[in-house]
């Protein structure tokens, strides 16, 4: 007796201790790795994370120990939380006004919330079945949501993401079923169960390996159209057509990630060469303006509502071809600008969103054009914009280079600009705007850099050259102070400044953080000036003049300067990128100049007419020439025989043409000698043949929100599936694990219907009692009755069945009120049964799938 | 229930016997039954169980003990004219005269009836079967409640004869007495010489003509068809059963019927519920059953006999 004590005794340690190497090792490191992946999120460096999965792990171990015995959950919580409260009181008490004390307070209260948590995990291992699988379930989550945060779509680092928590949470739960059901009492326990654990892991890492190996492809082609879709970086975001933009606004993030998508984005043609000469002059192409500072999240963003703002972002998608749209409110200026130029500027996008508009600042002008039939495969859409530029600015002035040539050249533009005139002159409420940044608080250290920058610097160039040269600073040793990355890092403390940390700590960085740090610095030296985004212009070939090329790692940011008389100056700090090894990219063929609308027509479609070849056209737009006519109410009848029909950049044909369908007719032919700046519409319809001979009818969406492109539908069906794939898996999911409490409820409503039997509350009976654990399996139910249900409930169980069986049995119907006696004593057992349960068991009865289905193996109630 | 006063008196009987034959409830229920359903009981088991006190306080409860009781201890050399009884020639009449043998009595207690030979066995069994002893040209007929109680010990002892199975099954029960558990033996040392007073005082309780009566009341106890069927499927299944060479006869079933009614009758009930089969289908077939493998039949029986329980228990009431 004594010594069969001593050996189940030893098995519980045996058990507890396995347990803790088997399962809660595998845990702590998948919690470990879990703090890795979010420290981006956290803010936390490795070795925080480390150290941090230690405390969890101790709350875990203590717990997983503590809680093996029959302890209750309360009392050690309790106590923990008075120690926590106790120490958090002493810390508060003793060291008022200690110099670390806050940092050891937050520690203190850190570190006890991730000890709590590991605590709590502990505790849901011992005493729930599910609490693995609801850790799994997180652990799982977690590393989803790290993955949506990358955009690196390699298939490694996909997997790098995805088989940690995988294997994790298949490995685990392959082991916690092990080690509850493991038999520890068995002669060379601990030898078999670490046999079998072993061998599971290698069946399991077999398995994966195996399938990562015949699916890698898979993966890849999977991802590849996956990353199209999502394709965003910190500087271009995708919108609603799928294609990419600039984002809205500009944050401080951990990492750039970089895509080398060999796809340009779009191709310009900036018609603009060096006065005097035919050397094209490059110009930033300029999406957004970011003059307001948002010092909580460190974001910079637009601000549409300031009076003075001269950003112009139409959408080129909201407009009928050849239809200009201008706001020349944007051109507004204090006094005449000097040496300013109106330049037009070809966007043709291939990859750009056709909602975005890119061109060099400041525009006001965009006029949509349709791409020659020739190059439609190949660009998208194309629109023509206008600027009015600065002769002074130009790519080769922002470039942050050492190169001897180009400081030459940027040493006659600054002589220019020496001359500018003195910023107070400018209205108040302007100069205010743009040189609002916080100096005090934790800004005030870049305050003071501002301060000694601009010491003895008289003017607005001088000091603009004070902060340049500030970030091409280099030590004695020749190595630059700050430096290009990509992946900057962040702060070690949560919620530290990143512009502080970058400014003086990491001294790296990429665009928006110069940009950044250049902004905060002029604006405190009082120079007016903004952050803008947009793309790096560079011009790579001179075979085709005044083309320039787009990638999507030219998404950049920098700043303008503001230069009374002379305007907006762009003005690039971004240190260059020593370990790029940018490979030359090729430039394509420009497209050939689209040739000149006479007549653009734009409406809805009355009818078509195929045998005459004419359609019927309601028009709402017109362009002839150059003029345009709004709000017309005219209806038309189009010469369509000579014509191509197009939707977007494919060639359709009459049948896809529908009544009521926006459609938008061009001509290329001139129709009548008429001056159109003079004449109006009226006129001009006047005297054109009727009817109007029209070259190409476009077909419009009817709105461009609503635009749907056919190989988006596909990938969106995928992943729609997958949605409603998981969604009915997780459907069935919960009903399979709610079925036992359904077949309750289904025993319920058979005991209330049928009122003349009492052989539902019989089955209903043995239902409760077969899922609290008491299986009538291997006895007779008297037996049973007798033996195992009314001395463990106090119930008269047995006597009840004697009832039951005059009914079944007996040759004369039995009495009416004894048998509603009968069934409310039953109701009332089935209380009594459940209320002198266990509360654990009672709670998880219902749960236990496998006591529910081997009731249906055993019985077959209800089923003739 | 319409024997009300006819339970009393079962009940009566048996708290009577049961004064003498302490915690043996449910084998007297199963005698009573074999009693009252009209056949004959085998205990077997080891001496100094109790089995002949049993028989003898059930003989003393029922009928006169001086006519109502024979005991026959059978040992190899007895012959069947022992039993049966004997002409013998009346010197006064000139004529032969039948001496009746101990069979003409009510309650016969057959102490160890396998050690008489074959012969004498069979001529017991054939006289149980059959109502009446036949002699010569002669029959007469024994008593109507003619009720047998044999005993045997374990066939393993030595200088016994086996009874053969078609012989066994005109018993309707063979049941094991057991020894009583440690309370109830301690009980039974402290107080031995008060149980051999009570046996001594045991009055009749109830007559004959009132066994007669429950003869017929239990004959009118209700069978349901659920029930039957169970029956029916358990006595074929033995045959059919792999590990049973000899499966039940037909007269197996109909002494269960007999039984599982005489069982509810006793149990105040006027109809037959699972857990009288429950409690009497062992008894009634094990002796009856052949099987391959000895060490197991227990066993094998009783998931039969478990699994038509099992069956009895799903059948919806509403659907038979």
């Amino acid at each position: 007796m004594f010594n069969s004590f001593i050996i189940q005794k030893n098995n519980k340690v045996i058990q507890r201790l396995v347990g803790l190497v088997s399962i809660v090792m595998p845990i702590l490191l998948l919690l470990c790795w879990v703090f890795i992946q979010e420290r981006s999120v956290l803010t936390w460096t490795v070795q925080r994370c480390v150290v941090s999965s230690f405390y969890v792990g101790g709350g875990l171990f203590l717990a997983f120990i503590l809680y093996a015995g029959r302890l209750r959950f309360w009392l050690p919580t309790f106590f923990l939380l008075l120690v926590q409260w106790g120490v958090q009181l002493c810390i508060n008490t003793v060291m008022p006004g200690e110099f670390d004390m806050f940092d050891v307070y937050s520690a203190w209260l850190i570190n006890s919330t991730l000890f709590g948590i590991g605590w709590l995990l502990g505790w849901s291992l011992q005493r729930f079945r599910l609490g693995v699988y609801i850790f799994f379930f997180i652990v799982l989550f977690v590393s989803l949501h790290s993955l949506s945060l990358s955009t690196g779509y390699s298939v490694d680092s996909f997997l790098g993401k995805m088989v940690p928590p995988v294997l994790g949470t298949i490995w685990c739960v392959f082991t916690y079923e092990l080690w509850r059901t493991f038999n520890f009492s068995a002669p060379r326990c601990i030898v078999r169960y670490w046999g079998r654990y072993l061998m599971g892991l290698l069946i399991l890492t077999l398995l994966l390996g195996v399938f990562i190996r015949f699916f890698y492809r898979h993966i890849e082609v999977r991802l590849v159209e996956y990353a199209q879709q999502q394709k965003s970086s910190e500087q271009l975001e995708k919108k609603r057509d799928g294609k990419m933009a600039n984002k809205t606004s500009m944050g401080l993030g951990a990492l750039n990630q970089r895509n080398n998508n060999p796809n340009p984005l779009f191709c310009a043609h900036i018609n603009l060469n060096f006065p005097d000469s035919d050397i094209p002059n490059p110009l930033y192409m300029v999406s957004y303006h970011f003059n307001k500072f948002d010092t909580l999240t460190e974001t910079f963003e637009r601000d549409t509502l300031f009076r003075y703002t001269d950003e112009f972002v139409p959408s080129p998608a909201n407009y009928a071809f050849f239809q200009t749209y201008t706001d020349s409110s944007v051109l507004f200026s204090f006094e005449p600008l000097k040496l300013t130029q109106e330049v037009e500027t070809d966007v043709y996008a291939i990859q750009l969103s056709n909602e975005a508009f890119v061109a060099p600042s400041t525009a006001f002008s965009v006029q949509p054009f349709p791409v020659d039939a020739q190059f439609k495969s190949e660009y998208r859409t194309a629109y023509k914009a206008r600027s009015r530029v600065s002769l002074l600015n130009s790519a080769y002035w922002v470039y942050n280079a050492r190169d001897p040539m180009l400081q030459a050249f940027q040493e006659q533009r600054f002589a220019v600009l020496q001359t500018a005139g003195d910023v107070n002159k400018l209205p108040g409420q302007f100069l205010s705007y743009y040189t609002q940044f916080p100096s005090d608080g934790i800004y005030r250290p870049i305050k003071q850099l501002a301060d000694s920058l601009q010491q003895g610097k008289q003017g607005q160039l001088s000091k603009v050259l004070a902060v340049r040269d500030y970030f091409l600073q280099r030590r004695s040793d020749g190595t630059p102070v700050y430096r290009y990355a990509d992946n900057p890092g962040i702060p070690g403390l949560p919620g530290a400044s990143r512009l502080l940390y970058f400014m003086f700590e990491s001294k790296r960085g990429y665009c928006a953080y110069y940009a950044a740090s250049t902004v905060a610095l002029l604006r405190l030296m009082g120079v007016p000036s903004r952050v803008v985004t947009g793309f790096m212009t560079v011009d790579r070939s001179d075979k085709n003049k005044g083309w320039y090329w787009f990638y999507e790692d030219q998404a950049h940011a920098w700043v303008q300067v503001y230069f009374p008389g002379y305007g907006w100056m762009d003005f690039d700090t971004t240190v260059g990128d020593e370990d790029a090894q940018e490979s030359p990219k090729p430039d394509a063929t420009p497209p050939n100049e689209p040739k000149m609308a006479w007549l653009v027509l734009q409406g809805d479609l009355i009818e078509v007419d195929s045998i005459n070849n004419t359609m019927l056209m309601h028009v709402e737009n017109a362009v002839v020439q150059q003029s345009s006519f709004r709000m017309l109410n005219d209806t038309l009848l189009l010469d369509v025989s000579k014509q191509v029909f197009w939707n977007d950049s494919v060639k359709i044909t009459w049948r896809d043409f529908t009544k009521g369908q926006r459609i938008s007719a061009i001509s290329y032919s001139v129709l009548d000698v008429l001056d159109s700046k003079k004449s109006d519409w009226n006129k001009h319809l006047s005297v054109w043949k009727k009817p109007v001979p029209i070259d190409e009818v476009y077909s419009l969406p009817l709105t461009t929100s609503t635009q749907s492109v056919s190989d988006e539908n596909s990938k969106q069906l995928f992943l729609n599936g997958l949605r409603i794939g998981a969604l009915m898996f997780l459907v069935v999911f919960i009903l399979i694990v709610c079925m036992p409490r359904f077949s309750y409820y289904y025993f319920s409503w058979q005991v209330k219907r049928s009122r003349n039997s009492l052989y539902p509350s019989y089955c209903k009976l043995l239902y409760v009692l077969h899922m609290a654990g008491y299986s009538s399996e291997q006895y007779s139910i008297l037996y049973f009755a007798q033996h195992k249900v009314d001395p463990v409930f106090s119930v008269s169980f047995s006597a009840w069945l004697h009832i039951y069986w005059q009914e079944k049995y007996g040759n004369s119907a039995i009495n009416e009120s004894v048998l509603q006696a009968a069934q409310k004593e039953a109701d009332d057992m089935e209380k009594k049964i459940l209320n002198t349960l266990p509360s654990r068991t009672r709670r998880w009865m219902w749960f236990s799938l496998n006591r529910y289905f081997r009731f249906w193996e055993l019985n077959s109630f209800f089923k003739h | 229930m319409e024997h009300a006063t006819e339970l009393v008196t079962v009940n009566t009987l048996i708290n009577n016997i049961e004064r003498v034959i302490r915690g043996k409830r449910p084998e007297i229920n199963q005698v009573l039954t074999c009693l009252i359903a009209g056949g004959h009981i085998l205990l077997e088991d080891n001496p100094g169980t109790g089995k002949t006190v049993l028989a003898k306080t059930l003989a003393a409860a029922i009928s006169n003990p001086l006519d109502g009781f024979k005991r026959v201890q059978f040992t190899p050399d007895l012959l069947p004219m022992d039993l049966l009884g004997t002409h013998v020639f009346n010197e006064a009449s000139k004529q032969f005269e039948f001496r009746k043998g101990p069979l003409f009595t009510h309650v016969l207690l057959a102490d160890e009836i396998n050690r008489a030979s074959p012969k004498v066995q069979s001529a017991l069994l054939e006289c149980m079967a059959e109502q009446q002893i036949t002699m010569g040209e002669f029959t007469y007929p024994l008593s109507d409640v003619f009720f047998v109680v044999a005993t045997q010990n374990p066939i393993e002892m030595e200088g016994t004869y086996p009874l053969p199975a078609a012989q066994l099954d005109r018993f309707f029960m063979k049941i094991h007495f057991g020894y009583v558990d440690e309370a109830t033996e301690w009980d039974i040392l402290k107080n031995y010489t008060d149980i051999g007073e009570q046996s001594k005082s045991t009055q009749q309780v109830i007559s004959l003509a009132q066994l007669r009566v429950w003869r017929m009341e239990a004959e009118k106890v209700f069978v349901h068809e659920a029930i039957l069927k169970a029956v029916l499927q358990l006595i074929r299944r033995t045959r059919e059963q792999e590990g049973i060479i000899l499966g039940a006869s037909t007269r197996a079933g109909i002494s269960m019927v007999k039984c599982l009614k005489a069982f509810a009758f006793i149990h105040a009930r006027n109809y037959v519920i699972e857990s009288d089969l429950e409690a009497i289908a062992d008894s009634v077939l094990y002796h009856r059953l052949i099987f391959k493998n000895k060490s197991t039949s227990t066993q094998l029986l009783q998931s039969m006999i478990h699994d038509t329980l099992k069956a009895l228990a799903k059948i919806d009431p509403r659907a038979v």
